[in-house]
């Protein structure tokens, strides 16, 4: 069985594993990026943050 | 009136050497050598970090008349600290030459070779501090910044400026490996910036904030100045905070 990966935020290193991961994931990024605003690697990191707060039933998508 | 330029390198010198100019679009850049522009000939503040920082220097033909400046404070880290150790000349600016090239020095003393770096700004003269009535307004961006370089990107407000003219007064710049950040704007020659920071408790120094260093430059609502990070490393999420002053 695979061990539980850790929360570990991919933009500033802080362990989320007792935090919410959207509410950090706003303190780095707006809550909607696009191609035009962003580059991938922030979207694939602030997906990453995303997934995490769908898993801990936190994930508040913006309006 | 004021710029910022950066210098940064690898080096392993245990005797005081010069670091590498970071590349530059605004000012003549050769080697190790930034050449101070002719309307900027003043030296109104310097920031040196790194982790292994043993002492620097900052070195001109015209400061050589007298002596170059020996610079013994730096933050010892690859970063700046919390608070940063900024030297604040604003006020008293040490005059330059127009033109002269000047040259960042340091030494270290890391087992093998270690990075430092080093923030110079320069001023038209003294730095008249400003009053008004100041706001400060929150910005971001999302690009993926080049590790030891200045970046550009642009700027997505999270409140929508009143249609005007404004003045920048001061600014907070944070991303996670930031170590400074200058503003962009359109139709102006200088970038002046901040030493970065790189955490939300990231107590920034207070020359930056709140009308220390006078008025930045000015913008119109609908040309907002883009910015130019420098950082440690390739950062995707920066956060920027403008003080501003309403001026029409």
């Amino acid at each position: 069985m695979p061990e539980p990966e850790i929360m570990i935020c991919p933009e500033c290193g802080l362990d989320l594993t007792d935090r919410d991961p959207w509410g950090h994931a706003l303190s780095h990024w707006s809550a909607i990026l696009t191609e035009q605003n962003s580059s991938y690697e922030a979207r694939k990191r602030q997906k990453k943050l995303i997934d995490w707060a769908v898993e801990k039933g936190t994930y508040r998508p913006p309006m | 009136m004021f710029t910022l330029v950066a210098f940064t390198e690898s080096q392993d010198s245990a005797a005081i050497t010069n670091i590498a100019a970071v590349a530059d679009p605004h000012v003549r850049v050769v080697g190790d050598d930034i050449y101070v522009p002719g309307a900027l000939p003043n030296l109104a503040g310097f920031h040196f970090c790194g982790a292994n920082f043993t002492q620097g220097q900052i070195a001109s033909p015209s400061l050589r008349k007298t002596v170059n400046i020996d610079v013994d404070q730096a933050d010892l880290a690859d970063e700046p600290g919390s608070p940063p150790n900024f030297k604040d000349l604003s006020k008293s600016p040490t005059p330059l030459d127009g033109g002269e090239a000047i040259n960042s020095l340091m030494a270290e003393d890391a087992a093998g070779a270690s990075r430092v770096n080093a923030l110079l700004w320069f001023s038209d003269g003294p730095l008249a501090p400003v009053t008004g009535a100041m706001y400060s307004i929150r910005a971001t961006n999302a690009s993926t910044l080049g590790a030891n370089a200045w970046t550009n990107g642009a700027l997505t407000f999270t409140q929508t400026l009143p249609k005007g003219t404004y003045q920048v007064v001061g600014m907070r710049a944070q991303s996670a490996g930031l170590r400074a950040a200058r503003l962009v704007f359109p139709g102006f020659s200088w970038r002046p910036g901040c030493i970065g920071c790189d955490a939300d408790g990231d107590i920034e120094a207070p020359a930056f904030r709140h009308g220390n260093l006078g008025v930045w430059a000015e913008f119109t609502h609908d040309a907002p100045p883009t910015v130019d990070f420098f950082s440690a490393s390739a950062d995707t999420a920066q956060v920027v905070i403008l003080d501003i002053i309403k001026a029409a």
